[in-house]
Formats: C-alpha cells, structure tokens, sequence
C-alpha cells in the first residue's frame, strides 16, 4: 500500500476518479503527500446533560422502539449552524462533530487518511479518532474535535484544521460495502451496539440472573 | 387597572424586552444588527408618540397600538429566525439579488432596504413579507422572507420566491411607477383584466362564484400575480419553472380567487415566456441535454397547450411585449437579470450530481493547476432539475430530497470560492 502524491492526487481529481472540492488556495492547501481539510459550517455539541453514560446495549434496546431511538440520537447533541465569519467555542475537554468544508468521493481503489494539521495540534486542538476513510466513500467528513488544552479554543468556518492523505488498495475488487456515514451531508451519530449484540444480550441475561 | 395611554406604555416596554430577547440568538446574517438598530428606532418613535397623547384621543392611541402590534410581529419573525431553520446558503444568495433590487440606485444617500429572513410552520409558506404606506416611520424599509421550515433544504422549490420578490420590487416606491407603466399595464392590455365589466363577464364564462366585491379585488390582484410569475422566470431562470410546476400543479388548477388567477392561466402566461426566451432550444441542441430539456420544458408546454381558451386571459403580443420591458428592467441592476449559462457547463452538473457529487468542483487541468469557476446559483438550480429529468443508463438518478441537498452543498461551496476570490481580488493575491 503506497501513499498518494499530489501529483497522482490531481490526476485523478483529474480523470474524475476522484473529488474533492473545493480546493480554494492551490498553493498552500495541496502539500506533496496530503491535501488540507477546512472546517463546515454545521457542530454537533456533545450535550453533558444528554445521558448519563454512554452504553452501546441502548442501541439495542431502542432498535424496535422508533421514537426512543430518534430521541436518543438527537438529544445526545446539540446542532448548531454557522456561516463565515462566525465562531466556534471548543471548550477544554469537550467533544464536537464537525464537517469538512470538503466533499470527497474516493475511488474504491484508494483510502484516505485524516489527521490534525501539526499547527492546530500544538495548540491542543485533537481532531481524529476514527482517520480511516473507507475506499468509496462519498460525503463530507466528519471530524471529532476535542480540545486537549486548558483554555477554549476559537475556530471558523474555513479554516485549515485537518489533512487528508490517500493511499492506494491492493486488490480492491471485492471492496464494495457502504459505510453506515455514506452520503452524509453533516455530522451525525453513529450506531455503536450493530454487529455486536451477542455480546450485549449476553450481559444482560447474565444481569437478570 | 391601566389608563389607556399607561397600558400602551407598558406594551411599548413588553416590546422592547422581546426585542432585546432576539440578542439572545445567532441570526442569518450581517444584517440583523441594522435590523435591531432599526427596530428599536421605530419604537422609540412609537413609544414618544404615546408621550404626547392624552387619554381620550382614542383614534390616535388606536392607530398607534396597531403600528405597535406590527412591530411586535416582525419582531416575532426576528426573534425566530435562526440559520438553522432554512437553507441560509440559497437565503443569503436570494438576499444579495433582493437588495440590490430593492435598493434606490438613484438616491445615493438613501438607506439601503433590509431583508430579514425567517422560517414559518405552513407546508408551502413562501412569502415575502413588505411594508407599505408607513413612510413617516420608516428610515429603512424592512421585508421580511419566509421559507417553510418543512422544506428547508429543498432548494429546488426555493425559486418560487422569484415571484414574491416581484411583489417586494413594485412595492419599492422607486420602483412601482415604472414596473406599472412599462410592464402590468402593457401585459394586461387587450385583455378582459383591462377591463372591469369585460372581466366580470369573462368570471361568468368561466362559472365562477366569486361575490361581486370579490371580483373587484380579483381585478386588481391578478395582474400583479401574473407579472410577478414573469418577474420570476427572468429573475430565477429556468428553475422557476420546476418549483411552480411542484408547488401549484398539486392542487386545483382551474380554482377562482380573488387573490390570484386559475394556475392554468399562470402556466398558460409563463410556458408562453418561457417559448420566448427560448431556453428550450438553447439546451436541447447540446447532446447530453437533449433529453432531459425536453422532457423538462415539454411537462410545462404540454399542460400549457390543454389550458382551454377561456383561461388564457392574456394577449400574447403583449405578453411579449411585458416580457422585453421587464428584462430592460431588471439588466438595470447588476446581476439581477438570470443569464443562460453555458450548455457545456450545465451538462457538467448534471454529470456530477448523477455521480451523487455536488455540481460544483474545484477542476483540475491537463497541467494540474486547479481552477474555480463562478457558477451562479440560478443555474446550479437549473442543473439540478435537469438531472432530476435525467434518465442515465449508467448512474440512477440521485433521490429528490439528495439532489435537493447536494445542489445546496455546490450553492454553500461557491460561496466559499465567492467569497475567497473576492478576498484576493481586494488584496490583490498579496498574502502575508
């Protein structure tokens, strides 16, 4: 598995393989293996008073129940828009969904890669846990905020925050599962019980005995 | 207990607190603290008015306590509208037309009019709210723009505004005589609208039960509507035609009120223009638009055609004639006047959007150097009803509501490309 220079980047912006837009400042946003993500203009705060804790056994519980899983799902954050110019609080120690400025569709022979730009990260600003990109992917990406330093930290809609780097697949032929984020036009919540219940239900039989 | 003029006053201050109430919350644009500013304005004016009167003069409370009410209300709609509520891309990009539409270009000194834009709970609550007939209280003329909040990210429909903004531009008093003159009353000529009695006999024909008042009032709201769909159509282009033909073919075509014309008539009035301003044929001859156009344009012509006679109220001479006057109009304010992009960019949205990608991309050339083009939000519209008419062989055509959400993710990535360009045009590419 290689990475991606920009030079094969373009080519296949190019070829229509592959699409990222926009890229609005050529010079400074492409650098020779990655390209940078600007911020979108939509925060999913995590709302402290949302739920207790989190706990992947409520994904199961609620899956028959429409409205408890709605209202889990949309309670555990708080939506915000914002346009240019406007801004951004990240408090210390919070966590915030945002998307990229960018869409991207990946070829489903390569996978992209996100990390923080060093610049942000120095200033305590952590933006990814879960940096893998599946091949194929398109939609926005989103990015988990979380500020590591001491003070708030101010961003904008725009802003260079994270870059993304592209990698080619071997053997990519059978790769053709969609994401459960697929399409996403903003951020949400993902479904952290699915595919996992045998351990779950377990758990709670063995509570109830 | 209150005396009449103490309660008043204690309304005034009720008023002042729901206004300091909108600070609370992030609105859709640069505008809301000149609309603050011009709120508080009107009611201190309102609120020193009430200082003057005594108890008895009943008439003048009477008329103050309604300006009052006025102001509470568009207040109201200030405090609720929050960016979330509506596509504030298309809003904001609707705002920059309205403004310049709306504004006085010939007295420099005269504050520029104030659009406020708010969501409201009905289904299909397009409007634009405008002020008439308070000159002495206003020093900015406020309007207000109102999406249903149910359809908030379905841009495609968001075109129908066009017509209301119409209604906002013939209210502008600048404007109002010469839209009357050169337009609405050319348009109208030769018709039964022309004419009270020719009118009331031509609502017989055509069975109505509207009450004689009523048909008055038809008499004289019906032209206004149909310059407005003209208005439209040149202002928003050929997405026009898509939203009018979703939000008014549901319900009964033929139906009389005194508020608007059957809207067989109105899409009898606007499939004429559009065969004017031969759209039609400007697309159909590109190869990969053929399709698509046509079916497009034929769901609006073929209605057309079934109109019966009866409702075809106008004359089409003069429809032509309103038409040609209008677009003088409009290319009088910059940008205002939607011009038919070209057919090989079309085509490229249409492409993208069938690949489930936004219309609009950065585009790489065959050096690699990256280039941004300024795509007009009118004609990402335009791409995304023709892709909606797609039927493309290799790529499923994308659901409504995705089309609708991926043409305003390209209208919010122009801005952004908008609004770097005109950074760089203003520092003349000199970064730091």
């Amino acid at each position: 598995m290689s990475v991606l220079s920009s030079r094969a980047i373009l080519k296949l912006m190019r070829r229509g393989e592959l699409y990222l837009s926009p890229i609005l400042d050529p010079k400074e946003q492409i650098g020779p293996i990655s390209i940078d993500l600007r911020l979108g203009h939509v925060a999913l705060f995590v709302r402290a008073a949302g739920s207790s804790h989190v706990d992947p056994r409520s994904y199961i519980d609620n899956r028959s129940d429409e409205r408890e899983r709605e209202k889990d799902q949309r309670q555990k954050f708080a939506r915000s828009e914002f346009t240019f110019g406007e801004r951004l609080l990240l408090h210390p120690g919070s966590l915030t969904l945002v998307p990229t400025l960018e869409w991207v569709k990946l070829p489903k022979a390569v996978k992209g890669v996100v990390t923080a730009r060093s610049s942000w990260a120095r200033e305590g600003l952590n933006i990814a846990t879960a940096s893998f990109i599946n091949p194929g992917y398109n939609g926005i990406i989103t990015l988990e905020l979380a500020n590591l330093g001491h003070i708030p930290i101010a961003l904008y809609p725009g802003v260079r925050i994270a870059q993304i780097a592209f990698y080619e697949v071997e053997d990519p032929a059978d790769i053709d599962q969609k994401s459960q984020f697929d399409m996403s036009f903003e951020p949400r919540g993902g479904n952290i019980g699915s595919h996992d219940e045998p351990f779950l239900e377990m758990e709670r039989r063995r509570n109830r005995i | 207990m209150f005396a009449a003029r103490e309660y008043r006053i204690q309304e005034c201050e009720n008023v002042r607190d729901l206004l300091r109430n909108t600070l609370r919350y992030a609105y859709s644009s640069d505008s809301s603290k000149s609309v603050y500013i011009e709120c508080l304005a009107r009611l201190r004016l309102i609120e020193d008015a009430f200082g003057i009167l005594e108890d008895d003069e009943e008439d003048e409370l009477q008329e103050l306590s309604n300006q009052l009410s006025e102001l509470s209300e568009l207040i109201g709609r200030v405090e609720r509208s929050r960016i979330e509520e509506f596509s504030w891309p298309f809003a904001l990009a609707l705002q920059n037309l309205a403004v310049k539409i709306c504004a006085d270009h010939k007295d420099p000194t005269s504050p520029p009019p104030l659009f406020f834009i708010s969501a409201d709970d009905e289904l299909t609550s397009y409007r634009i709210i405008t002020e008439q007939g308070k000159a002495g209280l206003i020093s900015s003329p406020l309007f207000s723009i109102i999406f249903p909040r149910s359809l908030k990210n379905f841009v495609l429909l968001h075109p129908i505004l066009g017509h209301e903004l119409g209604h906002a531009a013939i209210s502008a008093p600048q404007h109002t005589l010469l839209l009357e003159q050169n337009v609405l009353r050319p348009l109208v000529a030769k018709s039964p609208l022309n004419d009270l009695i020719r009118f009331k006999k031509w609502l017989d024909r055509v069975n109505s039960n509207l009450d004689l008042d009523l048909r008055t009032e038809a008499s004289l709201s019906w032209p206004e509507e149909l310059y407005c769909d003209l208005f439209g159509l040149l202002l928003m282009g050929p997405s026009y035609v898509g939203a009018t033909n979703s939000l008014l073919r549901p319900f009964k075509t033929r139906s009389i009120s005194e508020s608007h014309p059957p809207s067989a008539t109105r899409f009898w009035v606007i499939a004429h223009a559009v065969n004017q301003l031969g759209w039609r044929e400007f697309y159909a001859k590109h190869k990969k638009l053929k399709q698509p156009a046509n079916k497009y344009f034929d769901s609006l012509t073929n209605f057309a055609n079934q109109v019966p006679r009866k409702f075809r109220l106008l004359n089409t001479s003069q429809i032509e004639i309103a038409l040609n006057e209008l677009q003088l109009f409009l290319q009088t304010v910059p940008s205002a006047l939607f011009e038919a992009p070209d057919p090989e960019l079309v085509a490229t949205m249409v492409s993208r959007l069938l690949t489930t990608c936004p219309p609009v991309a950065s585009e790489v050339s065959s050096k690699l150097t990256i280039r941004n083009r300024i795509v007009d939000f009118r004609s990402i519209l335009f791409a995304g009803w023709l892709t909606w008419m797609s039927t493309d062989a290799k790529n499923p055509v994308p659901t409504f509501i995705n089309l609708n959400r991926l043409c305003q993710r390209g209208i919010l990535q122009q801005s952004a490309v908008d609004k770097w360009s005109a950074f760089k045009e203003k520092n003349n590419d000199v970064r730091p």
